[in-house]
């Protein structure tokens, strides 16, 4: 009854800050300028800019038939960078943030309960990323299918699926992304707990993911890459398969748990004990 | 503390006023001990006691960027017990009383110290509260800002909010508050009502004469204890009393002639050449004093008992200067 008044109240406050309104805005631009270049250097079928990655290069391949492919080119560009700053922005500021205002012993004292006012703030960061994921997806589809043909879809594995089919893909490759973006936002909360500046914790979470990002791209560390945080984040492109390669989603859906787990479980023991001197 | 009362909480700074503040409010764990709040053991009864406790620690936090509406807003709404629907007239209630209603839209970042205060109180006043903490409520307020507040919490007090607000300032202390404690290196070292306190100072007699060394014979005769010689207090220090040495050593020295060749009645001049010698009164009767002040024949120009100033009592309790917290 009052936590959803709660979530509601902090929920507002982040979407309402100019700050956060503005990352919106930038994952918004992004895959419109994504589609636009794309679309002025490669008129024809043979428009491979060179992707990020594998899955990237597919997609490039396939974006000229089909505009749909655009959300998968968008999506796979930004998750290198700009959608873990969207979410490490939210998440390390959630904490550290409220300590840095002095705003967190007044909500203690009110008192919020410190579980409490934690889960709020991690629900305010999932639903932030998601948001984020979802305006990626959206502002891509609209500019695919604005500025490339649409129709059925041709998936990676070579079979063409319906055009419904291939949006509800896309529907679930959003969903992925989204968790993957509520494992880093837990990540960012624990970071969060550890400190008042909200700057550290931001930028914490951010070498967190660029060094696990280059430690998963050297081979002779391939070991490691399984247990990195961000090492599945691209296997969504396991969606765009027939039969989908529900192994490797599994596994991409598991990690992102058992990272939400832990660092969920490290803020938790963090916060609950810490004294607020600030 | 008294239900109802108005309780000062004293201590030099760094004597653990706020930590002990937190730690009443669940923001601090205390590393040995305990703490409780209304009877309920902290941290663990925080979220049972505290929407009965309002309170104001270390200076207001608001989010700056937010109207002052809308900063109480969210604490209003962080609150599980309250309801959501009261919600706007709790809130206009509380910045009316703290006379920001008219400020309510304005975005916290542009209201001056005051108001900051204000709103931190009127925070407090979001619902009906049996306890309110208030910690240095006046810090860095100019007199008009220090007479708000000190208004607000006389009026939260005669509401029958049982107030506490610590402070260094004795001045605020004395005027507002029935009861007070003081801290010294984080420990308690007294507590009671304002009067108890007083009465924990020794009341000292205090002798205006022309001849003070005479006056000291006659009250460390009288027995009484720590006699001393100063100028009053109107006049500049004369010579004599303010280089002397501490009062015992005064006492051994034979009388300065000057003090003997001159006359005790008359030859007074107006303020010339008095001094004040005082003493412990202890339980000896002022009557008494005075009369074998004026059998030595000594002029006795004044003559006082008078209480330690509040001042006096507290750097008595907490120590002076660089002691502080040694």
């Amino acid at each position: 009854m009052s936590v959803p008044r709660f979530f509601a109240s902090e929920l507002r406050l982040v979407f309402g800050r100019r700050r956060n309104l503005l990352l919106l805005a930038v994952t918004a631009v992004f895959p419109l300028v994504i589609g636009i270049a794309l679309r002025l250097a490669a008129p024809h079928p043979q428009g491979g800019q060179g992707g990020g990655s594998e899955s990237g290069a597919a997609f490039f391949n396939q974006l000229a038939g089909n505009g749909v492919f655009l959300t998968f080119i968008a999506l796979s560009s930004l998750l290198i960078l700009v959608l873990p700053v969207v979410v490490a922005v939210v998440a390390g500021d959630s904490v550290a943030g409220e300590a840095g205002y002095g705003t967190l012993r007044y909500l203690l004292a009110v008192p919020a309960g410190r579980s409490r006012l934690l889960a709020v703030k991690f629900g305010v960061i999932m639903t932030f990323g998601l948001c984020a994921t979802f305006i990626v997806s959206a502002v891509a589809l609209v500019a695919g299918a604005a500025l490339f043909p649409v129709g059925p879809v041709t998936l990676l594995s070579g079979t063409t699926v319906s055009l419904p089919d291939g949006l509800l893909r896309l529907l679930f490759v959003t969903l992925y992304v989204a968790a993957a973006m509520a494992a880093l936002g837990a990540i960012g909360l624990a970071v969060s707990t550890l400190t008042e500046h909200a700057i550290g914790a931001i930028a914490t979470v951010m070498i967190l993911v660029v060094a696990s990002e280059v430690i998963d791209n050297v081979p002779q560390l391939a070991v490691a890459g399984p247990y990195l945080p961000t090492h599945w984040w691209l296997s969504f492109d396991s969606l765009l398969r027939v039969p989908v390669d529900t192994s490797t989603l599994l596994r991409g859906l598991l990690s992102f748990a058992v990272y939400a787990l832990i660092f969920g479980s490290i803020a938790w023991a963090r916060f609950t004990t810490a004294d607020v001197t600030s | 503390m008294p239900d109802g009362s108005v309780y000062g909480f004293l201590g030099p700074n760094g004597s653990g006023k706020t930590t002990t503040i937190r730690m009443l409010l669940g923001l601090a764990f205390p590393t040995g001990g305990t703490a409780a709040l209304l009877g309920v053991g902290m941290p663990d009864g925080a979220t049972h006691v505290l929407h009965r406790v309002g309170s104001l620690v270390e200076g207001p936090a608001f989010y700056p960027f937010l109207t002052g509406l809308d900063n109480l807003a969210r604490y209003d709404a962080a609150d599980r017990t309250v309801d959501p629907k009261t919600a706007r007239t709790r809130i206009d209630n509380a910045l009316d009383r703290v006379g920001l209603l008219s400020a309510a839209k304005k975005r916290y970042r542009h209201y001056s110290l005051g108001m900051k205060q204000r709103l931190a109180i009127a925070a407090s006043l979001l619902r009906p509260r049996e306890l309110i903490i208030l910690d240095e409520p006046t810090n860095g307020l100019d007199p008009q800002g220090t007479r708000e507040v000190r208004a607000l919490i006389r009026q939260i007090a005669a509401d029958g909010t049982t107030v506490f607000v610590s402070s260094h300032l004795l001045a605020e202390v004395e005027q507002i508050c029935t009861h007070v404690g003081v801290m010294r290196s984080g420990r308690l070292v007294f507590q009671g009502s304002l009067p108890e306190l007083r009465r924990t100072g020794a009341a000292r007699v205090t002798v205006q004469t022309a001849d003070p060394e005479a006056a000291v014979k006659v009250l460390t005769a009288l027995g009484l204890p720590d006699p001393r010689v100063s100028a009053p207090a109107d006049q500049p220090p004369a010579p004599a009393a303010a280089d002397r040495p501490p009062a015992p050593s005064a006492v051994d020295e034979p009388p300065g002639p000057s003090a003997a060749d001159r006359p005790p009645g008359p030859g007074l001049g107006l303020g010339q050449g008095i001094a004040e010698v005082s003493a412990v009164l202890g339980d000896a009767a002022p009557e008494r004093i005075c009369a074998e002040l004026v059998q030595a024949g000594i002029g006795v120009r004044g003559f006082a008992v008078t209480s330690p100033s509040l001042e006096d009592l507290f750097v008595g309790l907490t120590g002076e200067g660089f002691d502080v917290g040694a």
